[in-house]
């Protein structure tokens, strides 16, 4: 019998996931629970999996840093995080402002020092024949803007960064 | 029939093209840009053109590439598809100049039905009525204020210019309409380089029934029964059928006389669609013609039993309507949807990306239409469909339970798709009893959301990530011949079940 552990992050969730695996099967703890499964390869990255007692056809593939699944209809992407602390959390008062897909940003409508107020549009990013504009989520003021318009950006990336007004101010 | 042809478009329906033009033994040209060197299409076809830089305007929009291209392979027509240059006019006029022929109807007629206002009148002359509404050309912001007044709100404002919900906007307060008025002019001028606006009454939950047409051109036209495609977002159909569950053998007759009406008046040529919006009171209004193939198009052939691709390239080529199309009868029930790179959970932002993991389904009267494949990088510069997926059964109960079997048997791992949102739709009571109206995504997923994992989801998660599990599996089921992990598009798992590394080595899995 080995033990094995493996951290997934889901937005800002966290699974450990401990592994116990014997000639029979492997036996999985996670959030209080334990949830015995076996697996079998059907090959082109999908596997007939029995967990919980249940058989299903789960559809699998990483990038080396995401692992996806289908399972049920649903589609699951989880950042995978070997060891060490979870992923740091954007601080409450602070809104990082990222690019919603890849793509180009064709507006930057504030600058740095802006008052901005809940919903007020800050940039707008454009694939696919789609423009998308990110708005601010609560009121503050521009602390930083990290393109202009015409960049290229990848999904995620910080765009523009608001510090958030204290309540009551 | 052409010796040649080039398909000038790209992903799902360019395959679509090359194979029909295979079917009928012609050769197939594909064009490509930067971004898809490497893409199913080009792979396809018989010989492919570079056209530019991956931007749509340096490739597929660049209508002078397309003609040279066409020369230097010796085409002797060009396939619009959808999209891109299939409903423009000007395009279809240079092909003509060039010696070329256009699959699709000439370009006078594509002009004409262009014109939203010029297509109402011309369908109105036909005796078949438009949506109320006002669309004198050129109208005065004064002459829309009172047109507002005159058919009350909600009213929507269009664009005479366009289409694709450009320059469109609902008016649902009176006290709003100076603002939207003067935006949706803006928004036509810069898509259409072409300010005017039209107004029309906004119908409570209409259902959106389209009648396809076959026209050679010489006075022959004939329709091949409606398609309902009420399941939209922004105007976006989602899910199509045929035929529509609220129209019977009466109504049927009375809206392919009346498509059949418009087309004739246009003077129509080659395949196209003529849209109605149906009231709740069974009354059907004229919306619009499409001049080219449309997305939805393989239901139209499960229940016809028509090749509509190959119609369009035999009527082309000169071939009677008669030999074409014959005398197309309905049978049985065919629904369909588009399966986009599109995150539903987050306003439908387009999720371009590599696609890790591809599996589609194959099952009885189940028909894919895919343009990409696993390992593709799918592009940020173009519309994001991945495919179609359609199923046929003797009825609609039968076909939507093989569409809901197959899209369970469908997954695309990389980009975020709307493959789960379809699941959902398909499984809906209000979809399974076809209470159906273009508000029906409002009503009823408004506020969808995918679920968040489980525990149980993690733990499947975790075991496949550190390759664990596969002893127990062996013992109760023998693994089949070659389907061992390093057969896995995946690759190999890094778990080796004697490691003494508490945490599993995460990179392990890799895609070649």
């Amino acid at each position: 019998m080995t033990a094995r552990g493996v951290r997934l992050a889901f937005g800002d969730d966290v699974f450990e996931v401990e592994l116990l695996e014997d000639a029979a099967a492997v036996t999985a703890r996670c959030a209080g629970r334990e949830i015995t499964v076996s697996v079998v390869p059907l090959g082109g990255g999908a596997y007939a999996v029995v967990a919980g007692g249940r058989r299903r056809v789960v559809h699998y593939a990483t990038d080396g840093t995401t692992a996806l699944l289908q399972l049920d209809g649903h589609v699951y992407g989880f950042r995978l995080a070997a060891g060490g602390p979870a992923p740091p959390r954007t601080p409450a008062h602070q809104q990082d402002l990222r690019a919603p897909m890849p793509g180009q940003v064709t507006r930057v409508y504030v600058d740095v020092g802006q008052e901005v107020a809940p919903g007020d549009p800050l940039f707008a990013v454009e694939a696919m024949k789609m423009e998308h504009v990110v708005r601010a989520s609560a009121a503050g003021r521009v602390t930083r803007v990290r393109a202009t318009p015409g960049a290229r950006v990848d999904a995620g990336e910080l765009v523009v960064e608001v510090a958030e007004v204290e309540e009551g101010r | 029939m052409f010796h040649t042809v080039l398909v000038a478009n790209r992903g799902e329906i360019a395959v679509r093209i090359i194979r029909a033009c295979r079917e009928l033994g012609v050769r197939a040209v594909a064009v490509y840009s930067d971004a898809d060197a490497t893409a199913p299409h080009v792979a396809l076809a018989d010989e492919a053109v570079r056209l530019g830089p991956a931007p749509a305007a340096q490739s597929y929009l660049d209508g002078g590439r397309l003609i040279a291209a066409a020369r230097a392979t010796g085409a002797e027509a060009i396939h619009p598809g959808y999209g891109f240059l299939a409903e423009h006019a000007g395009f279809a006029a240079a092909c003509r100049d060039a010696g070329l022929v256009f699959v699709g109807p000439p370009a006078e007629v594509i002009a004409r039905l262009g014109d939203k206002a010029a297509a109402r009148r011309l369908a109105e002359a036909a005796g078949v009525p438009p949506v109320p509404g006002y669309d004198e050309p050129g109208a005065s912001d004064d002459a829309i204020r009172a047109a507002v007044a005159r058919l009350g709100v909600p009213a929507l404002l269009k664009a005479a210019g366009g289409g694709g919900g450009k320059g469109m906007r609902v008016v649902r307060e009176a006290a709003d309409l100076d603002v939207l008025l003067a935006s949706a002019r803006r928004e036509a001028q810069a898509a259409f380089g072409d300010g005017r606006i039209i107004v029309e009454r906004l119908l409570d939950r209409p259902r959106h029934v389209e009648v396809q047409v076959l026209a050679d051109g010489r006075g022959q036209v004939v329709h091949l029964g409606e398609r309902e495609c009420s399941i939209q977002r922004r105007h976006q159909k989602i899910v199509e059928e045929a035929p529509s569950p609220a129209v019977d053998a009466a109504l049927r007759e009375r809206l392919g006389q009346a498509a059949l009406a418009v087309a004739r008046a246009a003077g129509y040529a080659n395949a196209g669609t003529v849209e109605f919006l149906l009231d709740r009171a069974g009354r059907f209004y004229f919306l619009e013609v499409n001049t080219r193939l449309q997305v939805e198009h393989p239901v139209t052939e499960l229940v016809t039993g028509v090749d509509l691709v190959a119609a369009q390239l035999r009527l082309a080529a000169g071939e009677p309507l008669r030999a074409v199309a014959g005398a197309p009868a309905v049978r049985g029930h065919a629904v369909e949807c588009r399966v986009y790179a599109e995150d539903p959970a987050r306003g439908f932002a387009p999720s371009p990306g590599r696609i890790l993991h591809l599996a589609e389904p194959s099952w009885p009267h189940v028909r894919v239409d895919s343009g990409v494949r696993a390992g593709q990088e799918i592009p940020v510069h173009y519309d994001p469909i991945l495919s179609k997926v359609a199923a046929w059964g003797p009825d609609r109960a039968s076909a939507v339970r093989r569409l809901r079997a197959a899209l369970d048997d469908y997954a695309v791992l990389g980009p975020t798709t709307t493959l789960p949102f379809l699941r959902a739709i398909v499984a809906h009571p209000a979809f399974a009893a076809a209470e159906l109206s273009t508000a029906f995504l409002e009503e009823h997923f408004a506020d969808w959301r995918p679920p968040a994992p489980s525990a149980e989801v993690a733990v499947v998660a975790a075991v496949l990530t550190a390759g664990a599990g596969e002893a127990g599996a062996r013992t109760g089921w023998p693994a089949p011949p070659g389907a061992g992990r390093g057969a896995a598009s995946a690759g190999s798992a890094g778990g080796d079940p004697a490691s003494a590394d508490p945490w599993v080595r995460l990179a392990g899995r890799r895609l070649p």
